[in-house]
């Protein structure tokens, strides 16, 4: 490695306003990055880590966003001064990026391969048929099979990670000497997000880029950099080399952030006391299917299990594994083909009027996004009011207010807040008040579909927590469904996990951590263990 | 593919036989007929009038046989102009229309894309206000003033342009075709800005930005296709909304096209000559239809079926 770094960042201050006021999104930040080496960015969401990579190379929204000091020598010249046309000889030529959803961060209307060569025919004299032809080289390269093929067709004929290898190839057909990958594995699921790790470190170690990682993920972080930035709120607040910083952090937030993610069995409090609890819902042979362009797909095949009273299932699967239709067939909200759904043991498939409306208060859901699952044009107030008055669960308006007041309080949630609405509060929140609906109801078993995922991880820890609290107070049982091995098994007495729609292996949550028996189990648990 | 083409085509038959139905008896409920004249025909000439139009017959039998004609092309004979047949008299007015219609879809088009375009690279700033303003101007000014007004600016003031005609002098095409385009220049524009800048707010606009793509390249390579699907959706109502409503812009610049036949025979109750032109139009209006549904699918590659 040279002593000399090829990308030199010195007190980047962007300021964003907005509505007339204004905020600093980045404040003073400053890293060196060597050639051929990985630097991470560290932090939660609003914490200025994209920001500063989008300001690198002038693509800040005008003209809310300004950068009002700093310099970022590269190669001679400060990348926050040079012209615009000056930037766009080095943007995509010198420095690539690669950005976190590859389902939107690509044109839908081109072909793939004509993405993927458009930055050569850009800033080379390639002809198109060189062009072609070192695009279906590197898509090779990256992992693509059968490119020449696959060079002709639409991004949305390409999974999520086909989609993020192609943009990694798109980043690199110029051969450039940064690499700025932001957030490049978080849209996606945990076995293809290791893959692509693998790929980008393979890619950067053939090549001798340098690579920026950005990410929330502190698993991914510490698995590929070598040093490490951690953001809070737009200021650096540690800086070293990736080891060290994990071993001993020397900021109170470093060590809050690798504290907040439990890698935990689930605490003793908490577990589930089989003694003579009686079975909530049962369900036997849940088979459900659609038709997809005319053609039969079966979401869920032969999926059975029960849950206890004060008992928490966990399910965990990656995206298209059934799990969420899974939920939904015990909720009624999509129909099974075969199997059945016992509460207390009361088929709920015959369930009309009356007995359909109290299944309905038995059993609520948590949803993932917070803020897309709350009624933006309601006060919390009423948003948690809503199931109360049509349930009847209290009588006149006081009464009503008087258990909105209580609920909040369980949430953690102070009761002066009551008028407010979903969007000023923080994800965090608005997932309390989610929760707070759902148990206004006083259900007898709570669904939580990612209920986390969306949330920073400081936050998800004390929703998890909140949620343990509760059901132990209240005796509730609860179906937790993630994609997320470590949630799960911080959660979960016993865990059920999914794949293709049928349900592989289950059991006690710690047996099956200690000794998994399917071989993808074990993949799922061996990945975990390593971002730990 | 074809399958779409196929099972939207079908689609349109039941739709134009609703059109022929209703037309058929609307015009019959209306009050008056045909031969209804200032001064009143003599009983007997009426009665042998209407013998041999088949207007005497029950009116189920007359729709009956009329649809029997239909089918096979003929529209029959014209109640107003005795001695030539509805066919004839499309034929002749029908080609100046679709000139007219060409002419300002190419006005509306061009000008509306070009200044929603301007419009939406730099949102909120003069250049948006200015085009928009015009088109919001467009939009509110009717064809029978706007008309009116160039005629009076390039015609009679400045003598650039012809006051009336068509195709007696070269350049008496212009003040008619903008004059019925405007109007859907002005939506144009509005659409396109509106598409432009939604595509413009996308992910893949960035990556193309950090490609090093300059503003032009990424409007005309990257956000084009998505931003004009608005536009494209608008323009088969708008192009069957050229051709009905050039009637007013072809009294004002005196242009014997379809619209006047049209609308003279509403006046003059001569149903075969309403029935025609429903019919031509409306056949019209579903072929168009049709036409930017395909186009739609065509240009989104993930309508596209992957056969």
């Amino acid at each position: 490695m040279s002593s000399q770094p090829i990308l030199s960042v010195r007190n980047l201050t962007v300021v964003f306003t907005i509505r007339g006021q204004k905020f600093t999104a980045v404040d003073k930040l400053s890293f060196d990055i060597e050639r051929g080496e990985t630097l991470g960015i560290v932090g939660e969401s609003g914490s200025g880590k994209s920001v500063s990579c989008n300001a690198l190379l002038g693509l800040l929204p005008r003209p809310q966003a300004e950068i009002t000091g700093g310099e970022a020598w590269f190669e001679g010249s400060d990348l926050l001064e040079l012209s615009e046309k000056a930037l766009r000889k080095i943007r995509g030529k010198r420095i690539s990026m690669v950005f976190q959803d590859p389902m939107t961060s690509m044109n839908p209307y081109i072909r793939i391969g004509d993405q993927v060569m458009e930055p050569l025919l850009l800033h080379s004299r390639s002809t198109a048929a060189e062009a072609k032809e070192r695009a279906i080289e590197l898509l090779d390269q990256v992992g693509i099979h059968d490119a020449a093929r696959r060079f002709d067709q639409y991004p949305h004929e390409f999974s999520g990670g086909m989609r993020q290898r192609a943009m990694i190839a798109m980043a690199l057909i110029t051969a450039p000497d940064i690499l700025i990958a932001d957030e490049p594995t978080s849209a996606l699921d945990v076995t293809v997000q290791s893959q692509i790790l693998e790929l980008l470190k393979t890619m950067q170690e053939q090549r001798g880029v340098s690579l920026v990682l950005v990410s929330h993920d502190l698993g991914v972080v510490r698995r590929v950099t070598d040093k490490l930035v951690v953001m809070d709120r737009g200021v650096s607040v540690e800086r070293g080399r990736t080891h060290q910083v994990f071993t001993t952090p020397a900021h109170s937030y470093t060590q809050k952030l690798l504290d907040a993610i439990p890698h935990t069995a689930k605490p003793e409090t908490y577990r589930f006391v089989p003694k003579d609890a009686p079975v909530y819902l049962r369900a036997k042979g849940i088979r459900v299917t659609f038709s997809i362009k005319h053609r039969p797909f079966t979401a869920v095949d032969d999926v059975s299990f029960q849950v206890r009273k004060g008992e928490v299932l966990g399910i965990v699967g990656e995206s298209g594994s059934g799990k969420t239709t899974l939920s939904q067939a015990v909720l009624r909200l999509v129909s099974m083909e075969a199997g059945e759904v016992l509460l207390e043991d009361i088929g709920i498939q015959k369930l009309r009027g009356a007995a359909l409306k109290r299944y309905r208060k038995q059993v609520q859901m948590v949803f993932q996004d917070p803020y897309a699952s709350l009624n933006p044009r309601m006060t919390v107030h009423d948003i948690i009011a809503e199931p109360i008055r049509l349930h009847q669960l209290a009588e006149g308006g006081r009464a009503v207010t008087a258990k909105v007041i209580r609920l909040m309080q369980d949430v953690g949630l102070s009761p002066a807040w009551a008028n407010k609405y979903p969007h000023e509060f923080s994800g965090g929140q608005c997932q309390r008040v989610a929760i707070a609906r759902a148990i206004a109801v006083e259900p007898i078993l709570l669904i939580a579909d990612e209920p986390v995922s969306a949330l920073d991880v400081t936050i998800q820890a004390q929703v998890l927590n909140l949620l343990l609290e509760l059901i132990r107070r209240k005796g509730l049982s609860m179906i937790f469904i993630s994609h997320d091995l470590a949630v799960v098994r911080y959660m979960a007495d016993r865990v059920a996990v999914m794949k293709d729609g049928r349900m592989i292996e289950s059991g006690e949550t710690e047996t099956v951590y200690a000794s998994p028996k399917e071989r993808y189990t074990r993949e799922l648990i061996s990945l975990e263990k390593i971002s730990e | 593919m074809s399958k779409l083409v196929l099972a939207r085509i079908l689609q349109g038959i039941p739709v134009l036989l609703i059109v022929v139905t209703a037309t058929f008896f609307l015009v019959r409920a209306a009050p008056g007929g045909p031969f209804d004249a200032e001064r009143s025909l003599p009983a007997e000439v009426v009665k042998n009038l209407e013998k041999r139009y088949n207007l005497d017959a029950p009116v189920l039998h007359q729709y009956v046989d009329y649809l029997g004609n239909l089918v096979r092309g003929d529209f029959g004979p014209s109640f107003r102009y005795p001695n030539r047949s509805v066919t004839e008299l499309i034929r002749t007015g029908m080609p100046i229309t679709f000139e007219l219609a060409f002419y300002a879809i190419v006005v509306a088009v061009v000008v509306g894309v070009m200044s929603g375009l301007i419009a939406a690279v730099r949102p909120n700033s003069l250049q948006d206000y200015l085009p928009m303003s015009l088109a919001m101007t467009g939009i509110c000014l009717p064809a029978f003033l706007l008309g009116p007004i160039l005629v009076l600016i390039f015609g009679i003031w400045l003598e650039w342009l012809p006051v009336s005609g068509w195709g007696y002098s070269p350049g008496d095409k212009i003040l008619p075709s903008v004059t019925l385009g405007s109007a859907y220049a002005a939506y144009i524009a509005r659409l396109t800005r509106a598409g432009m800048l939604e595509v413009l707010s996308q992910d893949f606009i960035r990556t193309a930005r950090a490609k090093g793509l300059s503003m032009p390249g990424v409007v005309f390579r990257h956000a084009l296709r998505g931003g004009l699907a608005p536009v494209v959706a608008f323009s088969g109502p708008a192009v069957a909304g050229l051709l009905t409503g050039s009637f007013v812009v072809e009294t004002i610049f005196q242009i014997p096209g379809l619209g006047r036949f049209y609308v003279q025979a509403a006046f003059n109750r001569d149903y075969t000559m309403i029935m025609g032109t429903t019919i031509l139009l409306s056949c019209l209006i579903v072929i168009l239809n049709i036409v930017v549904d395909i186009l739609a699918v065509w240009m989104n590659p993930r309508l596209r079926k992957v056969r």
